[in-house]
């Protein structure tokens, strides 16, 4: 039995931070729905972690409000705001068994002793890792150390988790299987939680809003499929997932690209333009005339990726189902084939 | 590290006894003198008689006298700085990370300054701490004696705190709700144990061997009640310097065991990690 909690909203509004010159955040906003998680994703020194921070209490803001379950905390002391973090790090106590570990953080929060000890076997059994409480951290594994921290955080029944890019220390089978966890505990337990992370195939897969960063800005936010599909930016497109820009020339809300048409999404330019394509977006048939020619092919289990050179020298990545790339061979000639998906210019 | 090969096993023996010799025989003779009479070589206990045997004498309570106002001293000068060097290393480590060389500057600075030249300084401060602030009661320079160990806490502690993930340790504690004090007392000083155990070695032992600074300045501590007797009983100055070192190097040794017990149960040396 999975025991909830009462799931709190959260606003961070305007939040500005900045370090000498660097704006970490810049006027930075963003709403946690009760009981959503919500991912943070930029590349490195975007402000995704200051952003965290500044919720958690360990990093000041320059201006700006940060308000947890309707009340304004953001001149709270970490130690007094009802938050919990797992941290990039192993961040267990080393001095302190894995139950010990959950205790002392049950025992800041003023759980009376005589719960602790039930509180700790429950969420050892919640993240798998049931009969471990005795063990020192070094006697556990990288995965099992991030699983007792989360246990740790989630015993404690935190308004609001964080979760500052838990995953990135560990091999890829354990993050996949611990990233799973982490939503299917999150999602069991219904608390909000915010999750930073650089790695889009991990907030694609786990969150059920990301906000993009860059440069302390949140240039989008929305559900994963939409972030994906309908990039806000050029920005966006490039950092989530793969785009191919294809030289067309756009007017009316389409753009003209190999001789085919393209929707485009709003906030797309007119007149010459690079147009953002997914490589799944594009097909190949071949054909002696194409404007393509095969340079390599690759196969990754479900789907293949094929690499064609334009007329014009332009490299042009296509991702095709596992088995469609069956005879093509490097020289091969291609025509491409353009869906008819919105895709963004710059 | 390689398997150690018989060539290298004696190598280790050889300067293992060399140290052995080196550090033992000065102990055995300071033994040999204070059982043997100097001039006579006769062969008597006297002189430990005389220190277990029960009696008084002047001699006695000076030494007495010298050693409580030493161990107080040690005490006195462990808490001290401790209190004062681990909050401030902590903070600077956390928060003003710039000012880091320059506490340690600071800290280092006694190591250069002699302690001929450091009482010349010290004189008219005590001098104000006796006759207006506190009194002349030995026991005050420990004030002095903690700035004689700065610089050995300081290096103590320094490799304690370069060796944990103080900011995440300590950011992990906050987040949960621990107060600063908590933060210090349960989650950073259990984990500096070693650190800790090392700063408290080098003060006791700066503070018992301190001479110069009680001499200077006219009070007793265990040295000075040691030269004093020395003067006029070399013998008996020769039994306190032994069990003095004999006490020393035992509650080191303790102190020592304690730790490396607490260490392997919380890291011993063979991981048995999951995989």
């Amino acid at each position: 039995m999975t025991e909830s909690v009462t799931s709190t909203a959260v606003t961070l509004s305007h939040l500005t931070r900045t370090f000498g010159k660097v704006k970490a955040l810049d006027d930075f906003s963003l709403d946690l729905a009760p009981g959503e998680l919500v991912a943070l994703l930029g590349p490195s020194g975007c402000g995704k972690t200051t952003a965290l921070r500044a919720l958690a209490g360990l990093e000041g803001v320059d201006s700006g409000a940060v308000v947890v379950g309707g009340r304004d905390v953001t001149r709270l002391p970490a130690n007094r705001r009802d938050m919990a973090m797992v941290f990039q790090s192993y961040s267990l106590f080393p001095h302190l068994t894995v139950a010990g570990n959950i205790e002392f953080a049950l025992g800041l929060r003023k759980v009376p002793s005589r719960r602790r000890a039930e509180a700790v076997a429950h969420n050892l059994e919640l993240v798998g890792l049931g009969g471990h409480g005795d063990r020192y951290p070094h006697q556990l594994s990288g995965g099992q150390q991030q699983r007792v921290a989360l246990a740790r955080a989630l015993a404690v029944r935190p308004q609001v988790l964080l979760l500052d890019e838990p995953l990135s220390a560990l091999d890829a089978k354990v993050r996949v299987q611990l990233r799973d966890e982490i939503r299917r505990i999150q999602t069991e337990v219904g608390i909000t939680t915010l999750f930073v992370t650089h790695d889009q195939e991990e907030a694609l897969v786990i969150a059920d809003r990301i906000g993009v960063m860059e440069s302390g800005r949140l240039v989008q936010v929305g559900d994963p499929r939409e972030i994906y599909s309908r990039p806000a930016t050029p920005f966006v497109a490039d950092f989530i997932g793969t785009t191919n820009a294809l030289q067309g020339h756009a007017i009316d809300g389409v753009a003209h690209v190999l001789g085919q048409t393209v929707p485009l999404l709003p906030g797309s330019p007119t007149g010459p333009v690079s147009v953002l394509i997914r490589p799944e977006s594009i097909t190949l048939r071949p054909t002696a005339d194409g404007a393509g020619t095969v340079v390599s092919t690759g196969f990754m289990g479900a789907t293949s990726r094929v690499r064609v050179t334009l007329t014009d020298g332009t490299l042009v990545l296509v991702q095709l189902r596992g088995s469609t790339r069956d005879g093509l061979v490097p020289g091969d000639r291609v025509a491409l084939e353009l869906a008819s998906i919105p895709a963004l210019a710059r | 590290m390689g398997p150690v090969t018989p060539r290298g096993a004696w190598f280790r023996r050889i300067v293992l006894g060399l140290a052995l010799v080196y550090f033992l025989v000065p102990l055995a003779s300071l033994a040999d003198f204070s059982v043997r009479f100097p001039l006579t070589g006769k062969v008597d206990a006297a002189a430990w008689q005389a220190l277990f045997g029960g009696g008084e004498s002047d001699k006695l309570s000076l030494l007495r006298e010298g050693l409580t106002n030493s161990l107080i001293m040690a005490v006195m000068a462990v808490v001290i700085s401790l209190g004062l060097l681990l909050p401030t290393m902590v903070l600077v480590r956390l928060r003003l990370p710039r000012m880091i060389k320059v506490i340690e500057f600071v800290c280092l600075l006694p190591l250069t300054v002699p302690a001929v030249v450091l009482v010349v300084g010290l004189a008219p401060v005590y001098l104000v701490i006796s006759t207006k602030i506190l009194d002349s009661n030995t026991i005050w320079l420990a004030f002095a004696y903690v700035i004689l160990c700065l610089p050995y806490v300081y290096r103590a502690l320094d490799s304690g705190l370069r060796a944990i993930d103080l900011k995440t340790l300590s950011e992990t504690a906050r987040s949960f709700g621990a107060s600063w004090p908590t933060v210090l007392m349960r989650v950073l000083v259990p984990n500096l144990r070693s650190a800790l155990v090392s700063s408290v070695f080098v003060t006791l032992a700066v503070v018992l061997g301190e001479f110069t600074i009680a001499r200077m300045l006219a009070r007793t501590n265990l040295q000075t009640a040691l030269f004093e007797i020395n003067l006029s009983d070399g013998q008996i100055a020769a039994a306190v310097s032994l069990l003095i070192l004999g006490g020393t190097i035992l509650l080191m040794v303790t102190l020592d065991l304690i730790v490396a017990l607490q260490e392997r149960r919380i890291r011993p040396s063979t991981r048995s990690d999951v995989s």
